[in-house]
């Protein structure tokens, strides 16, 4: 047991040093967010109401982060075989993944209070529901990692893996009810809206900030832990089919 | 005792199939080389050896276990470098060996110990920070193969070792395996330098178009090569008539080739030196050199695999 703790922090801590720590990948982190907000800024015309976008600039910054870095990164690992290096040790496929995915899920978690620490000098936060935020912002996390990790099973470039990111991301931006309500997006789109995950984590993150939320909160994070189970083991069989042939 | 033993060992993909139900054991401690032309079911063996690959029939045992179903405690107890080096482009020497240490559950204290070791005993201790990237060919070579031992296998699989790099690092390498071999390491080669694979390798086999069709020790495959018993003079002098003197005067050569004052001679059964250094003696022609012809594990490779070596080592360097 000892050992495959071992294996697993050693995982994490090279991909800490080598790709998370990165100065590019730090300014990632604070660039986002800080365009994002210029962004609504911009559009409103006005003085723009911090506490409404937060959810939206927090799960966007989560879910950009999270899927470039890992599938990029996955990729990037495959193609100079330094990947076969973790499939030949003696540590099972599910630690190998979890401990590949648990780097960019802290990067993702990182990059969410990025945009809270903006607004705090801001904006007044008080009243926000911080565990359920904090419980939401691990959600998206976990559930943007993980799909990285199946676009990432799925390519073979690294050019392909940020094709496929954005066949996946920007879809989601709008569907996701972050910028327009579900309610309001034509009724033969709306169930694509309940098939992603992030629906369910950026309502949990509106809820835990503004106290609206359009789904029920146990609905919301049994489909975030479904999300998260289906698209890890999804991506593990795609693993063992494609990489372990 | 064998290490390492396949049964029926194949590999289908689709209605292809890479490699035939091959049966070859390797003895515990030895160094077998296994050797065969591009595409002839190499990769894919290796492969299934180590566990990138599932065997699509056949069994498997390496170390005494299961190599199919326990490969995950099996890949404990080998290592493996492969044809490539595949460390990671911006860590250093050190934090490379001291990372794949990590991966099969080495403490902090006992990694970086071990790390310091081999980076030493592969001169490389002079490194300091330098990321791998900024390495030379030999040093990524030797750095890979470092960490290929990092926690003392007791197989290593070694996929074309001497690739590509400088005579002084693949000296080294070639020392390295022999060490390794004098300590008990069993060690399955690769590699398409015959020559390599002619002073290391105990045993060799020899797979083509997914069967292997030969193995044996590397003394046994020559003498099965040597179809005829060759001899080569190296004269002072070599008349005109010389040849068909030598034809006459010796029933036992089938044939003569006379090229200056170098005469070659071929026969079926073994040729004794010192008649012909009386039949030349006998007609003042003194003896420069004389030498018995051997087949080389070279002409042993082109007699299996029926493909010439240079055009291999064309298509293998061609390949980096």
């Amino acid at each position: 047991m000892m050992d495959k703790l071992l294996a697993y922090w050693g995982i994490l801590k090279k991909d800490m040093q080598n790709y998370y720590l990165k100065p590019p990948n730090i300014s990632w982190g604070i660039i986002f967010p800080v365009s994002w907000t210029l962004m609504f800024f911009i559009r409103s015309e006005q003085a723009v109401d911090i506490r409404s976008i937060l959810p939206g600039v927090m799960a966007l910054s989560v879910l950009f982060g999270t899927t470039s870095m890992l599938s990029v990164t996955i990729t990037f690992e495959r193609k100079s075989r330094s990947f076969e290096r973790l499939l030949l040790s003696p540590i099972s496929l599910n630690l190998l993944m979890l401990a590949k995915t648990t780097g960019a899920i802290v990067f993702g978690i990182i990059n969410a209070f990025i945009p809270v620490l903006f607004a705090a000098f801001m904006t007044d936060l008080s009243g926000i529901h911080w565990g359920m935020l904090s419980l939401a912002v691990v959600f998206i996390a976990i559930t943007s990692t993980f799909l990285g990790l199946f676009i990432a099973v799925s390519v073979n470039e690294v050019f392909e893996a940020q094709t496929f990111s954005n066949f996946f991301r920007f879809p989601m931006m709008f569907l996701c009810g972050l910028f327009l309500p579900i309610e309001s997006l034509p009724a033969l789109i709306r169930p694509l809206s309940y098939a992603l995950s992030l629906t369910y984590g950026a309502d949990l993150l509106r809820f835990s900030i503004t106290m609206e939320s359009s789904i029920s909160l146990v609905v919301s994070v049994m489909a975030l832990a479904v999300f998260s189970s289906l698209l890890f083991f999804l991506s593990i069989h795609n693993i063992g089919k494609r990489w372990i042939y | 005792m064998h290490i390492i033993e396949a049964h029926n060992l194949t590999k289908n993909f689709g209605d292809f199939q890479a490699v035939k139900g091959i049966d070859f054991f390797v003895e515990r401690g030895e160094v077998f080389g296994f050797l065969g032309p591009n595409g002839a079911g190499k990769t894919t063996t290796i492969n299934m050896l180590t566990g990138l690959a599932k065997p699509s029939g056949g069994t498997l045992s390496i170390a005494g276990m299961d190599g199919i179903k326990d490969i995950k405690k099996v890949q404990g107890r080998i290592g493996i470098v492969p044809d490539e080096s595949n460390l990671y482009d911006d860590l250093s020497g050190f934090d490379n060996l001291a990372f794949c240490a990590s991966l099969y559950g080495m403490r902090k204290k006992e990694r970086e110990a071990r790390a310091r070791e081999l980076l030493a005993q592969f001169s490389l201790d002079d490194t300091g920070d330098r990321p791998f990237k900024a390495f030379s060919k030999g040093m990524k070579r030797k750095l890979t193969i470092a960490a290929g031992i990092i926690h003392e296998p007791e197989i290593l699989f070694l996929d074309e070792p001497t690739t590509g790099i400088d005579v002084e690092s693949a000296r080294q390498i070639r020392q390295l395996i022999a060490s390794l071999h004098a300590g008990g390491t069993t060690i399955f080669l690769t590699t398409h330098y015959i020559e390599d694979a002619e002073r290391l390798c105990d045993r060799i086999g020899f797979i083509v178009g997914g069967n292997i069709v030969n193995v044996s020790t590397v003394r046994e495959l020559i003498r099965e090569a040597q179809k005829e018993h060759v001899m080569q003079f190296s004269l002072n002098d070599a008349p005109n008539t010389l040849k068909e003197d030598l034809l006459n005067a010796f029933t036992d050569v089938s044939s003569a080739e006379q090229a200056d004052h170098n005469i070659t001679l071929h026969s079926k059964e073994p040729l004794e030196l010192m008649p012909f250094m009386e039949f030349f003696g006998s007609r003042q022609i003194k003896v420069h050199e004389a030498r018995l012809v051997k087949p080389s594990l070279e002409d042993v490779f082109v007699k299996v695999t029926g493909i010439e070596l240079a055009r291999l080592k064309k298509e293998k360097e061609g390949k980096k």
